[in-house]
This record gives structure tokens, C-alpha cells and sequence, in this order.
């Protein structure tokens, strides 16, 4: 929980509002496309960007409307702390499969492949090179390994 | 742009930026994402200023107009990654504690608070 000397601290360091933790990218069209710890997104206007990190923006605008109920900024008068519960709460949600730790595994059996993508990472081997395959040993050591996972989807 | 001026010499161009604005690590960011298509090299080139030399890669010949377009892309590039360092570095913290506060464990006395009552009575 943010303490109310870490909330003034940080609400009085801005003016007339304050921005959240975001990320951003520019696209084509001279729009930039925000994005959150709480998984939202919003595209601006580069001038409006620029309106934002400058603490100029329109506070009756409609922009500064979806702004804030995004949580990419916040209103000075309003306190942080319910804030950051809603942004922490949705964070959580949002990483709720960490709970659950490893469920999908990978198994790469053979680098024996009859294709040749450009992409592959794998550095796959002719179809009669079986020295690369996996041995039964090996095999039966990942299958172990797997089972091991405290992930409730595997038993 | 405040504080970047640009030069062409030898097929290479040439952006010095004003270390008052721009901080090394935004430099450096910048600069990897045209390392792809030029050979960069980043020197100092006085107390005030550090040089970005960009140099086309073989077989990605340039010529001046692109080069220019290059190092706009550049000086818009090196200006945002300041802008993000600029901006962690004054709302770091809340990022910190949205996560310490979304993993923390509820305490009982939080609990009992929201439910009125503690989870194991009756």
C-alpha cells in the first residue's frame, strides 16, 4: 500500500495533474500508441503526446477523459492510493497465469525436418541424420522433469 | 531540434547532441536500433557535446537525402528514448509499488476489515 508521505511526495513534484507509469511507441501517421500496467491502450495525436509529457493538456478535453480512466495520469485533488489499488488489482489479474507456474512444455524430439524456413531457429538436420534425435533416456528424464511442475494442470 | 545539429562528411553523417538534453543511455539506446542498417560510432566530441557518426553498411548506400531522413529518425529516436528515462525516472516508483502491491498477501487484518469479521468464524 502507498503511504500518504510517498503520495504527496509524489502528487506534489507535478502540476495541474500527474502521469502513471506508462510505455510508448511511435507509429505512422504521427500517432503514438500508449500502453500500461494495467494491459490498457490508447493512440495520440503526436501534438497531444507532446500536450501530455508537457502538462499542458486540456483538462475538459475528451482525450484527457480517456487519459485518465485508463490510468495513464491522474488528477492532482484525487488521492493515489485507490489509484494504484485498481491498477494493482488489474495487474495482478492480468499476470494470474504466474500462479500457476510452467503448464506448456516443449519438447524438441529431433532436428530432423524436411523443411528449410528461413525462420528456424532450430538448426534442423537431414531426414536420415537420426544422431540427433532424442534418446529414451533423455526422454524419459524430461517426461520426469515435466511431472515435476507444481502447475495443477499437469498430473 | 533543440540541442542536435547534424553534419555530412566522407558519405557519413554526423548528429552531435548537446549532453545537457540527452543522456548516455539514451544515446545508446537510440543508437542500437540503427545499428541494423549503419556502423555507428558515439565519441565525445567536446565537453558539452557527444558526436553520433552513422555510417551506411555496405550494399546500403545512401544518399544525402537519406541520410538526412536517417538522422531525423535519429534525433526523433535519441528524443524519445529521453523522454522515456525522463519519465521512469520520475514515476519509477509508482510502477514499483503497483507490482509490489499486486503480488503483496492479503493480511488477515486487511481481510477481516473487508469482510467485517475474520474468515474462520462462524
Amino acid at each position: 500500500m502507498i503511504s500518504d508521505n510517498q503520495s504527496s511526495e509524489i502528487l506534489s513534484s507535478v502540476s495541474p495533474y500527474m502521469c502513471l507509469p506508462f510505455r510508448f511507441m511511435r507509429f505512422p501517421k504521427q500517432k503514438i500508441l500508449l500502453v500500461n500496467e494495467a494491459g490498457e491502450f490508447l493512440l495520440l495525436k503526436t501534438e497531444e503526446f507532446e500536450q501530455l509529457i508537457s502538462f499542458n493538456f486540456d483538462l475538459q478535453n475528451d482525450i484527457y477523459k480517456d487519459l485518465k480512466s485508463k490510468h495513464f495520469l491522474v488528477d492532482l485533488e484525487a488521492s493515489l492510493a485507490p489509484v494504484i489499488d485498481l491498477i494493482a488489482t488489474k495487474y495482478r489479474t492480468k499476470k494470474s497465469f504466474l500462479k500457476n507456474f510452467t503448464s506448456l512444455h516443449m519438447v524438441v524430439v529431433t532436428l530432423r525436418c524436411n523443411h528449410r524456413c528461413d525462420y528456424c531457429h532450430a538448426s534442423s538436420k537431414d531426414m536420415d541424420d537420426r544422431q540427433w534425435d532424442m534418446n529414451t533416456e533423455t526422454s524419459r528424464k524430461v517426461v520426469e522433469m515435466i511431472f515435476q511442475t507444481p502447475s495443477p494442470f499437469i498430473k | 531540434m533543440k540541442g542536435i545539429f547534424t553534419k555530412i562528411e566522407d558519405g557519413k553523417i554526423l548528429v552531435s547532441l548537446n549532453k545537457e538534453f540527452y543522456e548516455k543511455s539514451a544515446v545508446f539506446a537510440a543508437a542500437h536500433k540503427l545499428s541494423g542498417r549503419f556502423g555507428v560510432l558515439i565519441e565525445p566530441l567536446d565537453e558539452r557535446t557527444v558526436g553520433v557518426y552513422l555510417q551506411p553498411k555496405p550494399g546500403n548506400e545512401m544518399n544525402e537525402g537519406d541520410l538526412n531522413e536517417a538522422a531525423f529518425d535519429f534525433c526523433n529516436e535519441v528524443l524519445d528514448q529521453q523522454i522515456r528515462l525522463d519519465l521512469e525516472s520520475r514515476y519509477g516508483v509508482i510502477r514499483e509499488i503497483i507490482v509490489k502491491q499486486a503480488f503483496a498477501p492479503v493480511s488477515l487484518a486487511e481481510l477481516t476489515e473487508v469482510l467485517g469479521k475474520e474468515p474462520n468464524d462462524k
